[in-house]
């Protein structure tokens, strides 16, 4: 009786026992370290600043990291010891990496951004401080004085995205001044290339004027409108500089009366005026409209580049009340008072006065 | 009762008892359920707080809730994967992970407030700097020579004018950090013009002699 107990309880347990070591076997432990890496390396993820590319990293691995979860859902519903997490496993581990990867591709980009746009910001500050220097006088119209300011703005607010490394805003910023900036620039460039096209004439009169002070033991003054400056030559030889104002449309030659510009050619003193004869301290008044102005003048009126009903304009002036630190003229070139009573000493009437644009080409101003 | 007979009535007992152990372990394992209602209150709490804008105004603390509630999610999950289920922890949790993001949504509102009053402040100032930097031109030189003087300066302050217009329409949307740097880029510029301009009239005051 005994025995037959004992093999019914054998023949009852040995499955059992099988089916526990079955069990235990086959058992998995369920996958929270792995989920929870995953977690903490996509919430560091997050943190950063991501750039595009680090972007569809980081949207991967949160993909990676539900469909764990999902996963893990749908397993919790089988019967423990059939479900099998090795998936899951995999996603997180997928998802851990990715997010790591999103991290140091952030990392590298925002650095490698973080320099272009420093350059950047260097090149167009560098692009604005050029143009100050070089074309500083240039006259520009009310629309275009508006757009280049607008373009400092618009630097100005690329720089401020910059410093708090919003990369993307600070790209938008820097792409529209840049525009702004571009526009104006090239515009500019082209102005003095056309300008400068008319050098080969300007060297021919200042150096004959230097020749014929040589020559004939006299002043002459040349005026560089480009440097802004006033030279007096004695017999050939340079004996005083000075800054030099003009007429807010400077560049270019005189072409009507009003134009606010200042003639170029080859002119002679007329009249001297003392203190109290003109209210611009004093003054040397020059033969403007000169021979040559006056054909130039019939030839644009005849081309129709000026009204028929404009006038050539005159008293065009050397005179005082300049260092205002602007171009304001009607076209005169103003001297500093001191500067003036220098100059009014040496010239008398009949001494010739040379308005060139540059007495330095392109290349050496530009290039 | 002879042997055949007790060996009968011990099996079934035997049976008997691994039935009911099974009985008890299903009525276990089908006790505890998903806490459904909290994770619905906590997910429609972290929503709120994403579309009142922490996201952009509270940024740390969104993300550190988003991350509290993963957490949560992976402990019912784990306890989910139990013989035993138990979700009280996970209902405490969900319960703190809720009142986390209520001060998110707090947090955030208040943030926007502070930038809002920073913005308001700035523009102020700006327009402030504005009207002082137009009374300078009024009071600049008349003439040829204040005109041209001033013409580059008031190119400058129309961008001015028409950056903080722009700054005014952003407010509108509710992008606010980016509106107050807008407004503090433009005070930045209108400060600079200021300077600019008292040195403009003051040179031509110091060169005027008539």
């Amino acid at each position: 009786m005994k025995r037959r107990i004992l093999i019914w309880l054998l023949c009852a347990f040995i499955p059992v026992i099988s089916g526990a070591a079955y069990i235990f076997i086959a058992w998995q432990k369920p996958p929270v370290e792995e989920l929870s890496e995953a977690r903490l390396g996509l919430t560091e993820a997050e943190k950063v600043n991501r750039s595009p590319a680090a972007e569809i990293i980081f949207q991967h691995a949160v993909s990676q990291y539900d469909s764990a979860m999902l996963l893990w859902q749908l397993e919790n519903d089988k019967i423990f010891f059939l479900r099998d997490y090795s998936q899951i496993i995999k996603l997180s581990d997928q998802s851990k990496q990715l997010a790591q990867a999103s991290i140091e591709k952030a990392r590298s980009e925002n650095s490698d951004m973080k320099e272009i746009l420093l350059q950047r910001k260097k090149q167009l500050t560098r692009r604005i401080e050029y143009y100050q220097s070089v074309f500083k006088h240039l006259p520009l119209s009310k629309s275009q004085r508006n757009e280049w300011a607008k373009g400092r703005m618009l630097l100005q607010e690329g720089i401020f995205a910059y410093n708090k490394h919003n990369y993307e805003l600070t790209i938008q910023k820097f792409d529209s001044a840049e525009l702004f900036i571009n526009k104006i620039m090239n515009y500019s460039t082209r102005l003095i290339e056309d300008y400068f096209k008319s050098y080969p004439n300007w060297k021919h009169w200042s150096q004959s004027a230097i020749v014929n002070s040589r020559k004939h033991k006299t002043y002459c003054v040349i005026i560089d409108k480009y440097a802004r400056k006033c030279m007096l030559y004695n017999k050939g030889v340079l004996q005083y500089e000075c800054d030099i104002e003009l007429g807010l449309n400077w560049i270019g030659d005189k072409k009507h009366q009003g134009d606010k510009s200042t003639p170029e050619g080859v002119y002679k003193i007329t009249r001297k005026k003392k203190n109290g004869e003109t209210i611009y301290y004093k003054a040397l008044l020059l033969n403007y409209p000169n021979d040559d102005d006056k054909k130039r003048f019939i030839q644009n009126k005849k081309k129709g580049i000026i009204d028929r009903n404009a006038n050539i304009g005159n008293l065009i002036e050397i005179h005082g009340r300049g260092g205002k630190g602007t171009d304001w003229t009607d076209g005169c070139i103003a001297l500093e008072d001191t500067d003036m009573d220098i100059l009014f000493e040496a010239c008398k009437a009949g001494t010739e006065v040379v308005i060139v644009g540059s007495l330095k080409t392109y290349e050496e101003l530009f290039k | 009762m002879n042997t055949n007979q007790m060996n009968k009535k011990m099996k079934i007992k035997f049976l008997s008892g691994l039935a009911a152990l099974g009985l008890a372990a299903v009525l276990f394992t089908s006790c505890a359920k998903l806490p459904q209602a909290e994770i619905d209150t906590a997910n429609a709490a972290i929503e709120e707080a994403k579309i009142s804008g922490a996201e952009m105004y509270a940024k740390e603390n969104f993300i550190a809730l988003k991350d509290s509630m993963k957490s949560v999610m992976e402990n019912i999950e784990f306890e989910n994967s139990k013989f035993f289920k138990s979700f009280s922890i996970a209902i405490t949790d969900l319960e703190g992970v809720t009142q986390f993001a209520q001060e998110v949504k707090m947090e955030t509102a208040t943030r926007k407030e502070e930038l809002k009053a920073e913005i308001e402040a700035t523009i102020a100032e700006v327009k402030s700097l504005l009207e002082i930097n137009n009374m300078l031109i009024l009071d600049a030189p008349k003439g040829k020579e204040g005109t041209s003087a001033l013409v580059a300066i008031k190119g400058e302050l129309a961008a001015i004018e028409t950056s903080i217009q722009e700054a005014s329409t952003m407010m509108e949307s509710e992008d606010y950090i980016a509106t107050l740097d807008k407004a503090k880029a433009a005070k930045e510029k209108a400060s600079a013009i200021n300077a600019e301009l008292l040195d403009v009239i003051a040179k031509y005051k110091k060169n005027k002699r008539v």
